[in-house]
């Protein structure tokens, strides 16, 4: 992973995914709406290009990702209310986010499609970040799946009893998923550290 | 009512770590480059004059037509002018940037979106405003004694930033908890 794209994962974690309460069903969702937002923002960027309005670039691209958030809760008030109230503020930390803001207002020559890929890979590899630290976090400190059910309710899957859970329930907390969020990022740079080293001894030999 | 509302936001539920508001910036305080006191007073101006203006709209157009929930749009565009006529003032006469979106603009969302009144929305502005101000010296004293020279930010400084922003949370919540109550800890 490049050093930029580690930091902007870093603030994008600290931005989004802390605040997040520690259920996979809510990370699930936030997921989703970002990789709706980089879709549509990346859209009306290429657009902009296209119709060369590159001075209301930012204002029309920030209007969009608000305009598309609101839809998406006014979707979801009416299939799973229950996620929306919970949610509350979180939802509207997507569309501000550094890494979302990051790459869509960056400037490209490159094709429109080309573009459009490049985000959204970028978008997916974050996505699947965040999905496992949500997934981690429900599992470790609740004990349970939880995922969209029948009749607008969340379904909640029971994997271990609260009496298994012991200190693994501090995940679920803020401190919890600042913890978690720290051993991710020293067990990144200790492989990295690992394959420096293994490149330094490659190096030297030749 | 307005000491709940401070303590809430400043202690309880802070809007830093809690609510998020503003992580990412107190992640590099002390290795941006200092900003001039106009992009702060700039910053202040801004925050208050969108959160009265956007709470005064949203509650007496959106609410009585029924359209609350697209406040966030309306606010977007009540921001948008008055950050751009700002900013244009504070070129004309100093010749300096003060451009700043993320932080006031989730500091004016929250304040509509949480209160109940004009006086509790500017309120809740000088909370987020207090929070990060207080939090300023915590994250400096914390950069100076991990990195204590140079100003390279590595992710080592940021796997132990985050442990130092759980220990500010818990400090912060600690006492709201029943300790010696069987149970408690297991």
């Amino acid at each position: 992973m490049k050093q930029k794209t580690v930091y902007l994962y870093i603030a994008a974690y600290l931005t989004l995914l802390i605040p997040t309460p520690g259920r996979f069903v809510y990370g699930f969702t936030l997921m989703l709406e970002m990789l709706l937002l980089m879709l549509a923002g990346t859209g009306v960027n290429i657009l902009i290009d296209r119709l060369k309005l590159k001075d209301l670039k930012t204002v029309m691209i920030l209007f969009t990702v608000l305009a598309v958030t609101l839809i998406f809760r006014q979707i979801y008030v009416v299939l799973y209310p229950e996620i929306m109230l919970t949610l509350g503020f979180i939802i509207y930390l997507v569309p501000v986010s550094v890494f979302l803001l990051g790459y869509l207002f960056q400037e490209s020559e490159e094709k429109p499609l080309k573009l459009l890929q490049y985000n959204m890979v970028r978008a997916f590899n974050f996505a699947l970040c965040g999905l496992f630290f949500c997934l981690i976090r429900d599992i470790a400190g609740y004990g349970t799946f939880t995922f969209y059910g029948k009749k607008h309710q969340i379904m909640e899957k029971v994997i271990f009893s609260g009496d298994k859970l012991g200190l693994f329930s501090f995940l679920s907390t803020i401190p919890g998923a600042l913890v978690l969020c720290s051993v991710i990022i020293f067990f990144h740079l200790s492989i990295k550290t690992k394959f420096s080293i293994i490149e330094n001894a490659e190096g030297a030999k030749e | 009512m307005i000491l709940d509302t401070f303590i809430y936001y400043v202690l309880f539920a802070s809007s830093v770590l809690v609510y998020g508001v503003g992580m990412n910036r107190i992640a590099n305080v002390g290795f941006e480059k200092n900003n001039s006191l106009f992009f702060y007073i700039k910053m202040i101006i801004n925050v208050f004059a969108c959160s009265v203006l956007g709470w005064l709209v949203t509650n007496y157009v959106l609410l009585p037509i029924g359209i609350i929930e697209l406040f966030p749009l309306v606010v977007f565009l009540i921001f948008i002018s008055i950050s751009s006529f700002i900013e244009a003032i504070v070129r004309i006469t100093t010749n300096t940037t003060a451009a700043e979106f993320v932080l006031s603009f989730l500091i004016v969302l929250l304040s509509i979106l949480e209160s109940t009144s004009l006086i509790n929305t500017i309120l809740i502005c000088f909370c987020c405003l207090i929070e990060m101000l207080l939090l300023v010296p915590f994250i400096i004293a914390f950069k100076n004694r991990v990195i204590p020279n140079g100003k390279n930010i590595s992710e080592r400084y940021y796997g132990l930033f985050f442990i130092f922003l759980a220990v500010l949370v818990l400090v912060l919540t600690v006492w709201d908890v029943v300790w010696i109550k069987p149970g408690a800890l297991l």
